[in-house]
This record gives structure tokens, sequence and C-alpha cells, in this order.
């Protein structure tokens, strides 16, 4: 679904991104896992057209996304950011239907239809009740899943999300992971980007980790490619992976 | 439904605005009037009435309403682009730069394009400018975008007092007059470029609406929601700024409407901006025609209607930063 080829990036002369390469298939929940400043962020704006690579490419569906225009790139892919708040007071029902955007042909913007999708998916996360509130009076986790209200509403075949637990609390971190998998299990690649090593241990099925040499340091099943070694040559003898009930752990050493 | 009963209200004032003022006629008189624009035949002891109604009141009324509609709407237009609530024509200083434009082509007509193109382009400077200077690492602080607006009004302003001063008596007269934003000497020509070339950027702006609902989620979610953020940023700007620059080079700067009526609008209908500038518009009009019968009729000399926007505005601004300043930011 997702092809990364040989893809470089730099900053003038600062280089972020170095021979990335790598590919995430159909219904796959893919984590994309780095120490800060690994150039995650980046390799996510490329995905996302928002930056342009010095070179290589990258292929949805076996398209190159630089013959796509706005509004093709937005029929593909979604983009979850992480949770904020937005310049005007909108309610939830408002922030989930800009997801119908590329949809929407017409004067007016949304149309029934729209509205009808967009409860249904706010129904479908158990936030209906919260579909007249303002967004920005929410909590983050609530705010969260309204951004990925709006990623569903989008209706696409890819969906990256920009650490999307790393301010919530550890109900909503669960909660948020597990709709991620039931996500990606409806047939939807569901990229995401992480710094918790455990996260990517306990509930996806692929990652990608991203090396302090600006390369792509391991990738696969993350039991395999986040395994003791991968840790201690991101990290140091900060951390060992340990075993419990049969899930892998990662614990301070 | 509050549009509905704005509208409504809108077209109650500027009727009852006819009738006020020093001269003040009869309800049937001044429906016989409007219902004859001919005039009547002479002799006639309405003829008076006439042409107060035809060639006085009736122009100034339209041109208020159409300048209330493009600076309310404007307003909103900036503050969805530049995802800041404060800001408005007259504080991102393209009422100045757009004044400047038209003081240029007043005092040197000869060199100059017209006066409405003159002002387009002073405040289509006036607000790249403000927006440059306010940009830092692809982010826009509100509060950077406020001070950069009002450091590019003041330049204008200076560079407006250095016309002034270069100028000879008659233009001197023109500009002082205009300037100080008023609708005294309106004709039917200022109708007639104004209020078409509002309604028609009114109607483009609208129909964008829903992209400007998307835009002002910030760029990269624009864009990743199908909206071309630079695209249609420039679009709308462009669109707001034109008709800033319409009402700007017709009457002088008129302050706050364009942050008064929008977020008074948003108190009403939420944030939606395809209610929002409707609502914000027919709301800034109204607001316009109440505001310009006050001025022709409070004292007996005439007071420039952009002096009493300014005393009701200027409070306002500070009502919101005090009581809503948590909410705005």
């Amino acid at each position: 679904m997702l092809t990364v080829d040989q893809l470089c990036f730099s900053y003038g002369a600062h280089e972020i991104l170095r021979d990335i390469t790598f590919e995430a298939g159909e219904g796959q929940l893919c984590a994309l896992f780095g120490p800060n400043g690994s150039g995650k962020t980046t390799l996510f704006k490329c995905c996302l057209n928002f930056l342009q690579p010095k070179s290589g490419a990258i292929y949805f569906g076996g398209k190159h996304i630089r013959e796509m225009n706005v509004s093709a790139m937005a029929k593909r892919a979604a983009y979850v950011p992480q949770e904020h708040k937005t310049a005007f007071p909108f309610t939830v029902r408002e922030v989930a239907l800009m997801g119908r955007s590329p949809h929407m042909n017409g004067f007016w913007g949304s149309g029934k239809a729209d509205r009808e999708i967009v409860m249904e998916i706010l129904s479908m996360l158990n936030i209906d009740h919260l579909a007249y509130k303002n967004y920005n009076a929410l909590s983050g986790g609530q705010r969260q899943l309204t951004l990925i209200a709006r990623a569903l509403a989008q209706d696409t075949p890819l969906i990256f999300l920009d650490e999307p637990t790393s301010s919530l609390d550890f109900k909503n971190q669960l909660l948020i992971w597990n709709l991620l998998r039931e996500i990606a299990g409806q047939g939807r690649t569901v990229l995401v980007c992480t710094h918790d090593p455990n996260h990517v241990l306990w509930f996806c099925e692929q990652v990608i980790v991203l090396g302090e040499d600006r390369r792509v340091a391991s990738q696969g099943p993350p039991r395999r490619a986040l395994d003791q070694n991968v840790l201690r040559r991101l990290f140091g003898d900060v951390c060992r992976v340990a075993q419990a009930d049969g899930v892998d752990v990662v614990l301070p050493s | 439904m509050w549009i509905v009963l704005a509208a409504g209200l809108l077209c109650a004032s500027a009727f009852a605005a006819l009738l006020i003022g020093a001269y003040k006629p009869g309800l049937w008189e001044t429906l016989a009037t409007i219902a004859a624009p001919q005039g009547f035949p002479p002799g006639d002891e309405r003829t008076v009435l006439h042409t107060i109604i035809w060639e006085i009141r009736l122009p100034r009324i339209l041109l208020a309403i159409g300048v209330g509609i493009a600076l309310a709407s404007s307003g909103a237009v900036y503050q969805g682009c530049f995802r800041n609530p404060l800001v408005e024509p007259y504080i991102l200083g393209v009422s100045a730069g757009a004044a400047f434009g038209a003081a240029l082509g007043i005092v040197f007509p000869k060199f100059f394009l017209s006066i409405q193109l003159m002002a387009f382009a002073g405040g289509a400077i006036a607000v790249f400018s403000a927006y440059a200077l306010a940009r830092r690492n692809g982010d826009t602080p509100v509060v950077a975008l406020v001070l950069a607006g009002v450091l590019i009004g003041s330049i204008a302003t200076a560079l407006v007092s250095i016309l002034k001063y270069l100028a000879n008596d008659a233009a001197l007269r023109e500009i002082v007059f205009w300037y100080m934003g008023g609708f005294y000497h309106v004709s039917w020509s200022d109708v007639r470029i104004v209020l078409p070339g509002v309604l028609t950027g009114f109607t483009l702006i609208w129909a964008l609406s829903w992209k400007l609902n998307v835009l002002s989620m910030g760029d990269e979610e624009a864009r990743a929601l199908g909206v071309h953020p630079e695209r249609y940023k420039v679009v709308l700007v462009a669109l707001a700024t034109f008709i800033t620059a319409l009402s700007v080079s017709a009457c002088g700067i008129i302050a706050w409407i364009g942050l008064m009526m929008p977020h008074a609008a948003r108190m009403i209908l939420g944030p939606d901006h395809r209610f929002v500038l409707p609502m914000s518009a027919i709301m800034g009009a109204l607001y316009l025609i109440i505001c310009d019968t006050l001025a022709r009729t409070l004292i007996q000399a005439e007071i420039p209607v952009g002096i009493i926007t300014s005393l009701l505005g200027a409070p306002y601004l500070l009502y919101l930063l005090r009581n809503k300043g948590k909410e705005m930011f």
C-alpha cells in the first residue's frame, strides 16, 4: 500500500534522512519508531507531501505521490496530528465533518450524507454524546478521538498518526491503540509515529526503526526488529526486554 | 433563522434611516417619493423631498450597507486565514495601506491609475508586509501579527501625512475629509462602483466559506484535508483586500467593524464561516447605518462616522481581551 524507496531528505546542508526504504502492506498497523530527533516527523511529512525529499520516491498503491495533486492525496491519505486546540471554538461534529472535505463537491460544503457518515463514526467511537460540544473544551483524549474520527470520515486507505498517545493518560493510550488495531483490521493501512517501545511491542504488526545515523536501523515484526540488540544500539544500556505472560516488555535495566 | 431576522432588521433600519435627519418627512410622503424615482412634475412641493431622499439619503445608506458588508466580511476572512481572532482590516494595516494608495491617487491624479486600484495595491502591500513581518519558522503568533499590522498601519499613516504636507489646497481638503471616514459627500457614482464590487467579492468569498473553515485548522491539516493552503489563502485574502480597498477609497478609514461583527456573529451562530460570513456582513451593514444616522443627527454639525465606530469599537476590544482572552488564544 505504502512504499518508500531510497528516500533522502535534508534541510539545507543538514541531513535528516538517508536512504530510507520500507513498505507497509494493506491492513497493517505499522509503527515508525525512533529516539527524538531521528527524523520520524520529517519522514511523515515527506509521505504526506508537506515536504519535498531530496531524492527517492514514495508510492501510494503503486502511484508516485509527486504526480498527485492536493485533493487526490487527500482521498488516499488522512493525517491525524497531535491533539491541539483550534483558533475558533468548533464543535466536535464540525471538526469531524472537515474530514469529508475531499469528497465534497459543490458550493455549500457538507451535505446530508456527509453529516450522517460523521454521526455514524462518532457513535462508533463512542463520542456521539460530545457531538455538539466545543472541541477546545474537551480533554486531550477526547480531542485525539475527534481527530481520529475526522480521519475516518475522510475514508482513505492510508492513515498517518503523529504521536497519537504521547500526551494522554494510560487508559486513553490503551483505548487509542486498541482502536487503531480495529481500524487496521478493517483493511486500512495505519502508520503511527511513536517513541514508546512498549506500545510498538504490544500493538503493532510491523515496525520501522530509525537510528541515529539517519538510516533505517531495523524493520520487520516488532519482536524481531525491536529486540534487545536494537534497543541497545539506539539507547545504550538503559533498558532490557523481559517477558510477562508471553508478551515482551521493555524494562529499565 | 437568526440571519433572516438580522436581514429584516437591516431593511427596517435602512428605511428608518431614510426618515431620520434634519428634514423629517412623513411615512407616506417618503413611500410616494421612493415609488417615483423619476421625480415629481415641476411645481410639486415634494421636489425638495425627492432631492433629499434620492440624491442624499438613499446613496448614503446604500454606500453604508456596501461598506459595512465589506469591512465585516473581510474581517472574518482575515481572522480565518491567519487563524487569529484579533485581526481585521484596520488592525492589520490594510485600511491605512489602502488609504495611502488612494491618497497617492488623489494628490497625483495624472501619474497613477484610478483611486480604487491604487487603494487595492496599497492594501495588498500592507497585508503582505504585515504577514511577512510576523511570520517566524512557519508560524504566525497571534500577537506578532497584531503588532506587525499596527507597525505597517503607522508607517502608512505617516506616509499619508507626508502627502497631506505636499498636497495643494484642493487635494488637501479632499484627503482630510475623506480620511476621517465619513459618508457626507456620497454620490451615486460612489455607490455604482462600491456596491456591485463588494457584493461580487462577498459572493465569491461566501462560496469559499467551507474552505475557510478548513484553512483555519492550519496549513498542514488543510493540505491533508484536500484544501491547497497557499492557493486558497491568496485568493481569499486578495478578495478581502479588494473589498476593503473599495470601501476605503469611497469613505476613508472606518475602524473596528471587521473585529466586532465576526465576533458577535460567532457568539450567536458558532464559528462555521458558512453562517458567520453572511451574519457578520448583515450586522456590519446594520451597525454602519445606525452609526451613520447617529453621526448626522447627534449634533447640529456632522460627526465623521469613523470617530463613532472607534469610540464604540475600542472598548469592545478591551472587553474581549479582559473577559474572553482565554477562549480566544
